[in-house]
């Protein structure tokens, strides 16, 4: 009893003596338990963002192939700079982000890229998502998806979008961007001929998925040449390593040359840019060289038995500068 | 000697007292740091599918603060995450929390068909059954922006009283989205509707790529 007392007489003096003391480290105690509680109910956690399995830079046609990390932001602000200017009809702006080359071929006019863009954006807000699809001698081509906003309508107004294919093309470390799935123009400088026929090759135009030659032909002779009627299977072909395609614009049907005379022609070749085969040449499988022709009526059986000649003729189109 | 003695026992005592409040200090405080892994370990867990166990002995831990939501939901797949987001969107509906839901809205979705939380309510109660349940049919991805196609099934009514219909969600972060729908009514979608026209895009479990990539030039 006696121990207890002292040892309370001892406590009291013992707190009394040191109260400041004691009166600190209660302060002390209670902000460190209030800071840990202030933590623990503020915890900050720090988690990576919400995994997807959206990742525009990962290369489609090759899954080991990503987009240059350098290259994805510019790239991304390119698009986004684009479709802003698009979505608030600032047309000449988004117009000055297409290449030179591209305005040029596909909207000479900025009242013709006007026409596309209300086609594509139908006078609405649209939204995009990007997908890098290959990527060929920096050129990165993108799968671009428009669609409308589907957020902000609930997919009310439908649900379906619009494709094409951007090419960003990379010059010293800055891109411009050409629409419409359009590569560019080539000029490839080749001419070839032989007694009848001269062609020069005077332009190769590369969408992503055609190849469009300008043929500059001449007929040197005192006959008829027909190089297409649609009188005979394969008239005209683009060779690529074994594998042969037939041209897709239909007017060749009446690709014939009268006497001496000159004609331009257009031939476009399916022919996806990222394929790993290069066109090596253009043939004309059965030209004919004929006294008479008759083009309302195409090459006849008597024209065929009346022939002077009848012949292949290749123009090779390796060109130097090709991938 | 004897003085000296008393005086050490006390505080002997007085410093054991005092290392006591230290350590149940310590303990408390250690327990509470280590609290947030021990907690990711349970979630995950939980998660796990393990049917030959028996019913009693799984406890399903359903987390209640923003955190253990937050941290359950980083253990998700995204396909996971947008059902937990529709998830909870249909529980506001189903608790009447119009307003809750209303908030989850996406703004320009609300201004245009929705300025008012009365006419949200209006139609949530005009156009739902009265008990239902949610079942997923697709989910597909624009983007960042994923399209749930789902079927409403009233539980009281009959099987011609199912509605399908598309929610639109956007994950912002972890329990952070905005959320639109298709409108259903009792004269427009029912399950027959057919959508002709429409490209769906990629389902999320089958590819990471989008549907059209397909590699049709090789």
């Amino acid at each position: 009893m006696e121990y207890w007392t002292q040892l309370r007489l001892k406590a009291s003096n013992y707190v009394r003596r040191n109260r400041k003391k004691i009166i600190i480290l209660l302060i002390l105690w209670l902000v460190v338990i209030a800071v840990e509680y202030y933590l623990r109910n503020h915890q900050v956690i720090t988690l990576d963002p919400p995994s997807t399995t959206y990742n525009p830079y990962n290369t489609v046609m090759s899954n080991d192939q990503e987009v240059p990390k350098e290259y994805q932001e510019p790239i991304s602000n390119l698009i986004d700079q684009y479709f802003n200017y698009c979505n608030n009809g600032e047309y000449e702006n988004a117009y000055n982000l297409i290449t030179e080359e591209c305005r040029k071929k596909n909207y000479p006019t900025l009242e013709q890229f006007q026409g596309y863009v209300d086609k594509v954006f139908e006078g609405k807000k649209k939204i995009y998502n990007i997908q890098s699809y290959s990527t060929v001698d920096n050129k990165y081509i993108f799968n671009i998806r428009i669609l409308d906003d589907i957020l902000a309508n609930g997919t009310n107004d439908g649900y379906y979008y619009y494709e094409e294919k951007f090419v960003l093309i990379e010059e010293n470390g800055e891109f411009k961007l050409s629409i419409a799935e359009y590569i560019g123009d080539e000029d490839p400088e080749i001419s070839v001929e032989d007694d009848n026929l001269k062609v020069e090759i005077t332009k190769k135009s590369i969408d992503y998925k055609t190849e469009t030659y300008t043929l500059q032909l001449t007929n040197k002779t005192d006959n008829y040449l027909v190089i297409s009627d649609n009188t005979i299977a394969n008239e005209i072909s683009l060779y690529l390593n074994g594998d042969e395609r037939g041209p897709l614009n239909m007017e060749v049907a009446f690709f014939s040359l009268a006497p001496h005379s000159k004609r331009t022609q257009e031939l476009q070749f399916t022919k996806f840019y990222d394929e790993k085969v290069n066109s090596e040449k253009l043939i004309f499988n059965k030209v004919r060289v004929l006294k008479e022709y008759d083009w309302t009526k195409g090459t006849t059986q008597e024209n065929l038995d009346n022939a002077i000649d009848i012949y292949s003729f290749e123009i090779p189109i390796v060109i130097s500068s090709e991938k | 000697m004897v003085k000296l003695q008393k005086l050490e026992k006390t505080d002997i005592i007085l410093i054991i007292i005092v290392l006591v409040l230290i350590v149940v200090n310590l303990v408390i405080y250690s327990k509470k740091i280590g609290q947030p892994k021990y907690m990711m370990q349970q979630i995950s867990k939980n998660i796990t599918v393990e049917p030959e166990k028996k019913e009693e002995q799984e406890t399903v831990e359903v987390p209640k603060t923003e955190q253990e939501i937050i941290l359950k939901l980083s253990t998700m797949n995204e396909r996971d995450r947008m059902e937990y987001y529709c998830g909870e969107y249909f529980k506001h509906l189903e608790h009447k929390e119009y307003d809750q839901a209303y908030a989850l809205l996406y703004p320009e979705f609300k201004q245009n068909y929705f300025p008012t939380l009365e006419e949200y309510e209006t139609y949530i109660k005009n156009n739902y059954p009265k008990s239902w349940a949610l079942e997923y049919e697709d989910i597909t991805r624009q983007g960042n922006i994923y399209v749930l196609k789902l079927k409403i099934l009233d539980i009281l009514g009959t099987k011609d009283n199912e509605k399908s219909q598309r929610i639109v969600i956007k994950e912002n972060n972890y329990n952070d989205f905005v959320i639109s729908f298709q409108l259903i009514g009792n004269n427009q979608e029912s399950t027959s509707t057919t959508e002709q026209n429409q490209n769906t895009d990629e389902t999320i479990d089958t590819s990471n790529v989008m549907d059209n990539s397909s590699k049709d030039n090789t």
